[in-house]
């Protein structure tokens, strides 16, 4: 990291956000979270800028009072690797060759005397790897630019558009603006959702359409504990974005308004939010939809509850990834600190899966309508019940307890596949963890059971077994802090599947996990793991996997690593073998 | 377009000034938080924790680490059961990952491969596709709030379904006399359908006939058929007969495979998807 400041009679204007910030800046980045800190004047980083980016650097402009702090985090890694792999696409994701990644990283931030920051951010990733990049060999991982002070933010490019609940919560490329007016925040949200920067250049890159899309918020607080919004948001697929023959969907549009409030006092708090939307497919007839949720709750010192329900429509149509269509469901939760040593967590729900019910086809008077045809195994509607329970022993320091027990059964809705099925899921659950300080371990114990009566042929129930020890050794001492120290973990699991058809599939894992380090040499690690077992036809399963790293500092701001790994799957059974290895070294510069 | 547009302008316009006639304001007294690439990171580290549990079976760590107010919680945690269950050794892969961060928020956006195996009988299986992590920064560090788009962690929260047809275009020559069969390929995956034995999809002519096209499993989610009953005849076809017949009077036309996926994830609600062959 490099830090540049400048104080003085004549201080630095923060003019330099206007002037060199909203450009875009080609650094090294920081990817080592060891990097060290260098403060040098802004002479030292405005050269370093200009040496790194290629262009002129930036310009500072001198006020009469006041300075501009300057951070620059920068830095790249460069991997360069061989690997031999086999097994084809379907079992693995890795190809033979020598490949290459290099990742480029930059974060300049300019901190104007009156606290406002400005900022540009920007990662990219260049790949000949086809498991790293499968479409194109370099991607720009983050774009944004921006400038955040008292009562206002804006950015462009990559931004995190994060209204509420029902209305917009999702990545947007455009630009984003928020604006307090006296108590009330306006923020408002224009841009382009795509699968990549990459994608929005070329055509040829693009898996699903380009959406256009905007959000406007309006927020403001009525007291000192409520807090009222409204939202407006509406999207459209671009049809012509991309080519028939890739995608077999129609384009979309979708509007939606929603009002919601924040409440708390004292303990109490709520969340309540509604929406209406309209959702359409080209050359089909509309769908108009509706939301509703909230979720409250009491906090004691001890006791915690929560209460909460959840209704949105199949068609609810918004920009918010956290509104999952389809989704009626109620629920109580609850926390309890019941004595010194337990303490409970228990949740009852009720959920309703309104995907599940059959589609409502086509108006046939545009497409004749496709039959409802048998549509899924799961089930529509859920009732659940969990409990945890976490022990604490006073006269055994270091041991606890954690005990886990829940259950949710399900039943198909009328009109769907099997018209009555049933599903059912049971779980259990122990750990016991013993922690001393140089040592620790572990023992638990998890079954559960399963049936689904639409597609049953993998009702079973599962037992499995898990343990594990640690041992830690250093040269510390209780004045010194270590100068080496070592960590091995052994790691071992015993899992046996009971089929309702009679079959058995059992498999035991080992895992031994060893890493170190050492201030002068640098740190390593070593993976060395394999497993034993069968599948539920009887056949063998052996599999074996190793891993080697180790690294170095290069002087106060590089590194370098080396890395051996492999892995090697069912190699007696030549319809289901894969295996890779790979061996390689990066390098890394981080300021 | 015109309000995107109008919008698009505003904000634009809006930006130089911002800073300029900024009020006071209830966020007067907090210093202005913007996301670094450490929060990027840590935002990453949490997803794939989640992701190692996924593989591993490990679902009470991945309850542990869900707000029990989260949307459609019961539905995610039983696929992730059922998924744990049906499908053996998942390895999901993820690639080129894009990090979208706010102050405390970051959007993980990155496309997925999901390898298995059927626990009856041990068939690979690969599913893909392409998904929105949303992670909020809680107390204790970034926690998953949501997945949208395409669901990797579980089948039951809907991945749009792959449609596909193989030749798009069939010389009128090559179509049997009828009755026969042609080598159409028809392949359909939909995560959502493992478990299900065979699923039926619809095939539509311009030439105003219907039938019903039976796919069969060849592994969870997976359903193919090779071969079509399809024949040329001098005459109308016969709706629901079991064979497309192509009236080779009237050609050329147009066959259409239609499949409504009911739970195509993305938050959309059902979708139709639609493949095409000329027949000519």
């Amino acid at each position: 990291m490099i830090q540049g400041s400048r104080q003085g009679k004549k201080g630095v204007r923060h003019g330099l956000c206007h002037a060199a910030l909203p450009g875009l800046v080609l650094g090294l980045s920081a990817t080592q979270a060891s990097a060290t800190t260098h403060l040098a004047d802004n002479n030292t980083v405005l050269a370093q800028f200009a040496q790194a980016s290629g262009g002129p650097a930036p310009q500072l402009v001198e006020a009469d009072d006041g300075a501009t702090k300057i951070e620059w985090h920068g830095g790249a890694t460069v991997d360069y690797y061989s690997r031999s792999a086999s097994g084809g696409s379907v079992l693995t994701p890795y190809s033979g060759g020598h490949f290459h990644r290099i990742g480029i990283q930059s974060d300049l931030r300019g901190t104007s005397p009156d606290g406002d920051v400005s900022w540009t951010q920007f990662a990219l990733t260049q790949s000949d790897d086809p498991s790293v990049l499968y479409l194109g060999n370099s991607q720009i991982n983050t774009l944004n630019a921006g400038r955040a002070g008292k009562g206002y933010r804006y950015s462009v490019g990559d931004v995190a558009v994060n209204h509420s609940t029902l209305s917009a919560n999702t990545p947007l490329r455009g630009a984003m603006a928020q604006r307090y007016f006296g108590q009330t925040l306006l923020s408002a949200s224009a841009g382009v959702i795509a699968e990549s920067w990459e994608a929005l250049a070329d055509q040829g890159q693009r898996r699903m359409f380009l959406k256009n899309a905007y959000a406007l918020k309006a927020e403001r607080p009525f007291g000192q504990n409520l807090q009222a919004y409204a939202t407006v948001q509406g999207f459209r697929e671009d049809g012509d974005s991309v080519s028939s023959n890739v995608l077999a969907l129609v384009p979309t549009t979708g509007n939606s308004a929603t009002a919601g409030v924040n409440w708390r006092e004292d303990r109490y708090f709520l969340q309540a939010e509604a929406g209406l939307s309209r959702f359409g497919e080209e050359g089909l007839e509309g769908h108009r939809d509706r939301a509703l949720i909230a979720d409250g709750g009491w906090q004691g010192d001890k006791l915690g509850l929560r209460l909460g329900h959840h209704d949105l429509g199949r068609y609810y149509a918004s920009l918010s990834g956290l509104a999952g269509a389809g989704i009626k469901e109620t629920y109580a939760n609850a926390n309890w600190l019941a004595t010194s040593w337990m303490s409970l967590t228990g949740d009852v729900r009720r959920s309703e899966n309104k995907m599940a019910a059959p589609p409502v086809p086509p108006p046939a008077p545009t497409i004749p309508p496709t039959p409802v045809t048998p549509y899924t195994p799961f089930v529509g509607t859920t009732e659940a019940a969990n409990l945890r329970a976490q022990f604490t022993f006073a006269d055994v320091p270091g041991l606890g307890l954690g005990l886990s027990v829940g259950e949710s059964r399900g039943k198909s809705g009328s009109g769907t596949a099997g018209g009555s099925g049933v599903n059912r899921s049971q779980n259990q659950g122990a750990n016991l963890t013993y922690t001393k300080p140089v040592w620790n371990a572990s023992l638990g114990y998890q079954n559960s059971k399963q049936s689904n009566s639409i597609a049953a042929s993998s009702d079973s129930r599962t037992d499995t077994w898990t343990a594990a020890y640690g041992r830690n050794w250093s040269d510390a001492t209780e004045i010194m802090q270590a100068s080496w120290m070592l960590n091995a973990t052994v790691a071992g699991s015993v899992q046996r599947q009971n089929l309702e058809s009679g079959a058995t599939a059992m498999l035991n894992t080992l895992n031994l996990v060893l890493s170190g380090e050492k201030n002068s040499w640098g740190r390593m690690s070593a993976i060395l793991g394999g497993s034993r077992g069968h599948d539920a036809t009887g056949g063998d399963l052996r599999q074996h996997w190793y891993q080697l790293d180790a690294g170095r500092a290069l002087g106060q701001r590089g590194g370098i690593r080396l890395y051996v790994r492999g892995m090697s799957s069912f190699q007696e059974r030549s319809a289901i073998a894969y295996r890779d290895k790979t061996a390689g070294v990066q390098l890394s510069y981080a300021f | 377009m015109k309000a995107i547009r109008a919008i698009a302008v505003l904000l634009i316009a809006f930006l130089p000034t911002a800073s300029a006639c900024a009020q006071t304001s209830p966020a007067e007294e907090k210093k202005p938080a913007v996301a670094g690439f450490d929060d990027m990171k840590a935002a990453r580290a949490a997803l794939d924790e989640i992701i190692r549990a996924y593989e591993t079976g490990d679902i009470g760590l991945i309850q542990s680490r869900l707000d029990p107010a989260m949307i459609g919680y019961q539905r995610f945690i039983d696929g992730m059961r059922r998924d744990a269950t049906g499908l053996k050794q998942i390895r999901l892969h993820l690639f080129e990952a894009q990090v979208t961060a706010g102050p405390d928020v970051a959007m993980i956006q990155a496309a997925w491969e999901k390898r298995f195996f059927g626990v009856t009988d041990f068939t690979p299986g690969l599913f893909t596709g392409r998904s929105t992590f949303l992670m909020h920064r809680a107390k204790d560090g970034w926690r998953m709030a949501a997945v949208s788009g395409d669901n990797p962690f579980s089948s039951e929260s809907g991945v749009l379904a792959t449609l596909n047809v193989m030749p798009g275009a069939i010389p009128l020559a090559s179509v049997p006399i009828c009755a026969g069969t042609y080598p159409l390929s028809i392949e359909l995956i939909d995560p959502d359908l493992a478990g299900l034995q065979s699923v039926t999809i619809e095939a539509i002519t311009s030439q105003g006939d219907r039938e019903g096209v039976v796919l069969t499993a060849i592994s969870p989610g997976r359903f193919r058929r090779v071969g079509l009953p399809l024949c040329q005849d001098a005459i109308p076809p016969f709706r629901s007969s079991g064979t497309v017949e192509i009236n080779n009077t009237a050609v050329p036309a147009t066959l259409t495979f239609r499949y409504v996926d009911a739970n195509p994830g993305a938050n959309r609600p059902p979708a139709t998807l639609t493949r095409s062959v000329t027949i000519r």
